[in-house]
């Protein structure tokens, strides 16, 4: 018998527009978990964030490099912000042309802050590799998804997985 | 995520072809370790993707890659391949082998499918390395049911090279709530 290792935890695609997706309930027994999005924007294009445990304040820092056509590696700090940013060239348009996948490392240990890893790709646009880490110790219970100033548009798909150790 | 199928090289061999892929997962991972014999005449290898055998302009890719320190990003539209261009040894790195992954959406659509992968191999035999992402896009409105992976520059595939394919299932846990 084949052995489950991303476990999927929840899977929606949005059938109305949404402000933004939350994960809630997380089962502690997972210490990491994976986001994949294919989401698209109502109109214009936004980057996309996740914040944990409700937790809107500025303990959020993301680190970006990124290849967009032919300008390579810039490398973009952002800093004490109020969301990881899950993408910069990737972001999110009215076509469902972007994908994201994120793990989110450490979210169960309640003792160690959370980082994750995210690839981010639009072809069109660029494609972005970010670290990121929310400064707070404390065990991720909730995954907020959104669009940063935007609305996610009918069809966003978002999954969540967990892995266990 | 399922082990589809895990092959490794036993003898050389010029490419790999994994077929009849379930349609019953939502995406798919792609994991490869690879060696390919190269001539002398390239420096470095590249892997090239192609799926259901579409060997037309149905491609786009997104490129960044470190390669020994030089630094690169490029597009290409409309290729008849998704060329890895990271994943695979160079010439000079006789017992190393490149290692990649690739991410694989919504396979079953038919719609445009997108990727996303990266990779590591040594390049020479001065440890140097090289790494690199890439987005991918396969225009195709045909599901993905075969898989062909192969060399740009290279020959035959080296015994003990290995491609592992899973499939990635969609649900729903009873328990994680979401709104």
């Amino acid at each position: 018998m084949a052995t489950e290792t991303y476990i999927p935890l929840q899977t929606i695609t949005l059938t109305s527009t949404a402000s933004s997706i939350t994960f809630s309930s997380l089962p502690s027994k997972y210490i990491d978990f994976v986001l994949v999005a294919k989401s698209a924007a109502t109109s214009s294009a936004y980057d996309q964030g996740i914040q944990f445990n409700g937790d809107t304040a500025a303990n959020y820092t993301s680190l970006v490099m990124l290849g967009a056509g032919t300008t390579p590696a810039a490398y973009i700090a952002l800093k004490n912000v109020n969301q990881i940013y899950l993408d910069f060239y990737g972001s999110v348009t009215p076509g469902l042309n972007t994908l994201n996948v994120t793990h989110i490392l450490g979210a169960g240990d309640p003792n160690k802050e959370t980082n994750a890893i995210t690839q981010a790709s639009r072809v069109e646009s660029g494609i972005d590799l970010i670290g990121s880490y929310w400064r707070v110790k404390d065990q991720v219970t909730s995954i907020k998804y959104f669009l940063i100033g935007g609305t996610l548009a009918i069809g966003s798909k978002i999954s969540l997985y967990g892995i266990e150790r | 995520m399922q082990l589809i199928q895990n092959y490794t090289l036993a003898s050389n061999q010029s490419f790999f072809e994994i077929t009849n892929i379930p349609q019953t997962y939502v995406d798919l991972f792609l994991v490869t370790s690879l060696k390919f014999g190269l001539s002398t005449s390239y420096q470095f290898d590249d892997i090239a993707i192609q799926f259901n055998g579409a060997t037309g302009n149905v491609y786009n890719t997104q490129v960044l890659r470190n390669r020994e320190g030089s630094i690169a990003a490029f597009r290409n539209s409309g290729t008849s391949n998704l060329a890895l261009v990271f994943g695979a040894t160079a010439l000079g790195a006789t017992d190393i082998f490149g290692s990649a992954s690739v991410y694989i959406e919504d396979y079953t659509s038919s719609a445009t499918k997108m990727i996303i992968a990266n990779g590591v191999t040594e390049t020479t035999s001065a440890q140097n390395v090289q790494s690199g992402i890439l987005g991918g896009e396969y225009t195709e409105s045909s599901p993905i049911s075969s898989i062909k992976i192969y060399s740009l520059n290279g020959t035959n595939a080296i015994a003990n090279s290995t491609v592992t394919l899973y499939g990635i299932s969609a649900g729903n846990d009873g328990i994680t709530v979401v709104s």
